[in-house]
């Protein structure tokens, strides 16, 4: 006997969330829905979905990263090479000769400094963990933390902050109680 | 993470106080003093939801699940009828279906919902339109191949995000100014 399948559903109407990341291998970006996020990993010629419904989201975790002072320092050095070049070269060709890669490395500097420090966000659900490409800035992950947080209180309801406080030192107390001896292999700091 | 364990700072792993979690802007981690912000949300403290059980069939004249005749008839499958046990329930975006439904639901794209990867032809078309330029006089195999896949492309379910059909198009007519260009280099040009 055939199996029939259930009626065709519409695709959810989504709205994209700023930002755009790599992971090397696939482009990624983030979509919002009535009841979930998508996470779109597109690798050119098929895109794969992953969807983080609002009530299954545990936390969205941030911390700066280092990347984007790393990559200051290194425009900021091709400057200073430039520049020397530049004088130790004089006259009007070598001023132009220098002057132009003088003005890619300021900028990108620029733009780098504009578009704020670099982060890593991360979204935890209790079955998985991962890490938001898009959002790899720590401006742009404010921004999409505002437009979350309120859709996700709206899915899993309110809790008061201080109770919230008291549950999690509650569960950092019950996490150090229940902590399990080390294992070998394991870094711990 | 999951009710009982402790919230964690996001580089080091350390265990987290109140204090530092739902911070309105990144805080120093009090252990390997990154800049970092951590958002729990309810969920976080909910235990791990337990699976349900069927129950078995205990007085005479009580409907059973098609799949478990053993078992009491909870629902229906909302796309076939049949009875279905809690365990063969599966409640998804508001319909109750059973996994056969389900898995032919997913196979036929019916459930959008459900999706985990799509091909996106207009992409494609665009691709083998452009990459083979680098070649250009394998162009008039290739065009007519781009051509193709962008009108096959009208007719596939394309992204489920919002996307318009520029890709499509622009193969399509780049790909005709392509095969236009090769003939008159090949036939008219001196």
């Amino acid at each position: 006997m055939p199996v029939p399948a259930p009626k065709t559903q519409l695709p959810p109407a989504y709205k994209k969330l700023p930002g755009r990341g790599t992971n090397f291998l696939e482009r990624i970006t983030l979509y919002l829905a009535s009841d979930h996020l998508l996470y779109v990993a597109s690798s050119g010629f098929s895109e794969s979905y992953r969807r983080f419904y609002y009530r299954d989201i545990h936390s969205v975790s941030v911390h700066k990263t280092a990347s984007g002072l790393l990559f200051n320092v290194l425009s900021g050095t091709l400057l200073l090479l430039c520049l020397v070049g530049a004088l130790s070269t004089g006259g009007a060709a070598g001023w132009i000769g220098w002057g132009i890669p003088a003005a890619l490395c300021v900028a990108l500097l620029l733009i780098n400094i504009l578009r704020g420090p670099t982060c890593v966000c991360d979204i935890h659900t209790a079955v998985q963990s991962r890490r938001l490409y898009s959002v790899n800035r720590l401006p742009r992950a404010a921004r999409i933390l505002a437009v979350l947080r309120p859709l996700l209180l709206a899915a899993q309801g309110q809790i008061d902050p201080d109770e919230f406080r008291q549950r999690i030192d509650a569960a950092r107390q019950s996490a150090f109680a229940n902590a399990a001896p080390p294992v070998i292999g394991h870094s711990f700091r | 993470m999951s009710s009982g364990v402790a919230a964690a700072c996001p580089k080091c792993r350390s265990a987290l106080p109140g204090a530092l979690c739902n911070t309105p802007a990144p805080v120093r981690c009090p252990a390997c003093d990154a800049l970092m912000q951590v958002e729990l949300f309810p969920a976080f403290f909910q235990p791990a939801a337990a699976g349900q059980s069927a129950e078995p069939i205990v007085e005479e004249g009580v409907s059973s699940c098609f799949y478990h005749e053993q078992k009491k008839a909870v629902t229906h499958c909302d796309a076939c009828g049949r009875f279905l046990c809690a365990l063969c329930d599966v409640e998804f975006n508001g319909q109750h279906v059973c996994p056969a439904c389900l898995q032919s639901g997913k196979q036929k794209g019916r459930l959008p919902h459900l999706e985990s990867s799509r091909a996106v032809w207009d992409s494609a078309a665009l691709f083998i339109c452009l990459a083979p330029l680098l070649l250009f006089p394998v162009v008039i195999g290739t065009a007519p191949v781009a051509i193709g896949v962008a009108i096959f492309s009208f007719f596939k379910p394309g992204s489920i995000i919002p996307r318009t059909r520029i890709r499509a198009w622009l193969a399509i007519g780049l790909s005709l100014l392509e095969i236009a260009v090769w003939v008159y280099i090949f036939f008219y040009a001196d």
